[in-house]
């Protein structure tokens, strides 16, 4: 699961998936603008088929929090 | 068509596809319409073009026409889509209708249409470039509920009004059109249309869906304007036209009719019919027996189409893709403009790996219910207006086929002219012909000197200014009407330009082209040109023209990568009509 997120987060920045570690957040990833943000947001819901909160969107601001959040949804 | 995921969609445009032809599109919108991009660019990608998206800041359409922030709307767009979202722009006329007194209404319906109305004209003052206006979509909810629709001042009826006035400002502005949101939201439908979340997180109230079918629908628009519409739809028989085999189970037996199991190909076989009344080329590609085909064509009591529909049969045992390109080289059409539809996989993707440029449309023979619908939605053939011209096509090509057959016949090419009795009728451009006009620059590809795309109202600014020359040719023959089947922009002074010089390709082979050039010449003459000057700008599809000024006594004045410029000296050299014209009216 963290890899499949790690490469939708990958392919949304336009980076490479090596690049993305456990602590990828809008501050050390460049392309991480707020735009990139919504269309990740998206991507991440197509990806594990899950409809989040308003709560929950909020709260994904970098990698650590989006696994917790789709772990939590326990999302598959 | 469908779309992958937006994760796929990023991952396939992170890959460079070579001889992509580049596309310009400003974007305006009051919402963040940002992620309609990714499903644009995809769908263009498929079509061959690289498409780049310029959006103007948020929230500022006006502004943005009137050239101020990003400046998205420049001289490089080719095309300008603006998604003025009403809820956000009023609430009044959005969320919160029944709040509002029916005078209260009028102003909001006012101040929203001046503003449409200021926008369009800042965006046709900056830009010729075609304007795509997504309408107002009608309520889904109408604040009065049930009750809507009995009210004086309806809901759902004053956003029909809003959208007519700004379909009058649209038409005002000339090639600018009403892309029809409603119709996009009734399609995904209203509870899959919006995602409230994001509305209220982002500004963005539009699910996927509804960005990849408003993606959709634009690009019907951009396949239009771009002259990629498809003009010739290739059917295959068995489990396509009709259920069953008909060499197997024979006429009695194929499954075609009012009956429960066998309406669904007769919807099938409606769908085709519409597209035959809207001017798209009919032809048969089936591994059959010819004696079988025929008899199902000629007495099958449910058959809505039959041989006057098909231009070209390739009844055989050959291979589609070898038949696919004989049908397009006999009706003188490119592979580019081909779709063929068949119900086997097998023969879709042999179609598709040898012939990649023809569409291929793959039927379900299990669920053919449903088939009628996937030529519906496909969008292959649009075009931005239909012509008279259109509507009368197909006999057209059936003609042309009778003529073949004389051809074959005939032992001496001259004779056989001849015989044909041709006429052709060269008049100025005007009323509907300004239509047939626009839509022949915007389609004709091959026998195009200069290929200038132009709308009617470009034509019409060109008419109106006095200094132009319109001609439209006509041209029968004893087997019929060809119709409009050239067209010709001049620019009159006493050295004449030709600026547009264009052919269909089934007039073609006839010595019309140089009948034409012949008559073009003469009416700048008699304009008082001097002499005329003649450009050929190289294009993808029309190198058979490339000669066509210099076999006609213009002499090569000057290039430019590639393109060229010749000079025609009248009194000097003369361009003689060929003799087996039995009609020359000018």
């Amino acid at each position: 699961m963290e890899q499949r997120i790690k490469a939708v987060i990958a392919r949304i920045m336009g980076v490479s998936p090596d690049s993305i570690g456990d602590d990828a957040s809008p501050a050390n990833v460049d392309k991480w603008d707020s735009l990139r943000h919504l269309k990740l947001m998206l991507a991440l819901e197509e990806e594990f088929n899950v409809e989040l909160s308003e709560d929950q969107i909020v709260g994904m601001t970098d990698y650590a929090q989006i696994a917790k959040t789709l772990k939590d949804a326990s999302v598959s | 068509m469908s779309f992958p995921s937006l994760a796929q969609i990023e991952e396939e445009r992170s890959r460079s596809v070579e001889g992509l032809r580049p596309f310009a599109c400003a974007v305006l919108s009051n919402i963040t319409i940002d992620l309609l991009e990714p499903y644009l660019a995809y769908a263009a990608r498929r079509e061959g073009m690289d498409l780049a998206v310029a959006k103007g800041d948020f929230d500022n359409i006006l502004q943005e026409a009137m050239g101020g922030g990003s400046g998205a709307v420049n001289e490089r767009s080719q095309a300008i889509i603006v998604a003025m979202w009403l809820p956000a722009f009023s609430n009044t006329l959005g969320f919160a209708f029944a709040q509002a007194s029916p005078a209260a209404v009028a102003d909001e319906i006012a101040r929203v249409s001046d503003y449409c109305a200021a926008t369009i004209l800042a965006l046709r003052q900056r830009s010729s470039a075609p304007i795509l206006w997504l309408s107002f979509e009608r309520p889904a909810w109408p604040a009065y509920g049930i009750a809507d629709a009995t009210m004086p001042v309806s809901h759902a009826k004053a956003i029909d009004d809003l959208n007519a006035q700004v379909a009058e400002r649209l038409k005002e502005a000339g090639n600018a059109y009403l892309l029809d949101l409603s119709a996009c939201q009734q399609r995904v439908g209203a509870r899959n249309f919006y995602d409230w979340r994001y509305w209220h997180l982002s500004s963005a109230p539009l699910t996927r869906d509804a960005l990849g079918e408003i993606a959709l629908q634009t690009f019907k628009y951009l396949r239009a304007l771009t002259g990629r519409t498809k003009k010739c739809l290739v059917i295959d028989c068995d489990n396509t036209l009709w259920g069953g085999i008909v060499g197997e189970d024979g006429l009695d037996g194929i499954r075609l009719g009012d009956a429960a199991h066998g309406s669904a190909y007769r919807d099938f076989q409606r769908e085709v019919l519409n597209l035959y009344h809207r001017g798209v080329v009919l032809a048969i590609c089936s591994k059959n027996n010819l004696a079988d085909v025929t008899e199902v064509l000629q007495k099958h009591p449910g058959m809505l189409l039959r041989e006057e529909h098909f231009a070209v049969m390739r009844v055989n045992w050959e291979d589609k893709a070898g038949n696919i390109r004989s049908i397009a080289t006999e009706l003188g059409l490119g592979l580019d403009s081909m779709v063929f539809v068949d119900d086997s996989e097998f023969e879709a993707n042999l179609v598709r790996s040898v012939l990649p440029e023809v569409e291929v449309l793959l039927v379900s023979p299990k669920q053919p219910a449903r088939n009628w619908q996937i030529l519906a939605e496909c969008g292959l053939f649009d075009s931005l207006q239909l012509s008279e011209e259109d509507r009368s096509r197909g006999q057209m090509y059936r003609a042309e086929a009778k003529r073949k057959e004389l051809k074959a016949g005939a032992v001496d090419l001259n004779e056989y002219l001849r015989s044909l009795q041709m006429r052709i009728v060269a008049r100025a451009t005007q009323g509907e012909e300004m239509e047939r006009a626009a839509q022949l620059t915007q389609r004709t590809n091959q026998f195009n000197l200069t290929t200038v795309r132009m709308t009617r109202d470009e034509l019409e600014q060109r008419q109106a200014s006095g200094e132009y020359i319109l001609r439209s040719l006509r041209l029968t023959d004893r087997f019929g009407d060809y119709g409009t089947i050239g067209f010709a922009l001049i620019r009159t002074g006493e050295t004449a330009v030709i600026e547009v010089f264009l052919l269909s390709c089934r007039a073609l082979g006839r010595g019309v082209e140089t009948a034409f050039l012949s008559i073009c010449v003469d009416e700048a003459r008699a304009a008082g040109a001097k002499s005329v000057i003649g450009r050929y700008v190289p294009s993808k599809k029309n190198g058979q023209v490339a000669e066509f000024f210099s076999a006609h006594g213009f002499v090569l004045e000057h290039e430019d990568s590639g393109v060229k410029s010749f000079r025609f000296e009248i009194g000097k050299s003369e361009i003689k009509i060929p003799d087996h014209f039995s009609g020359l009216e000018q």
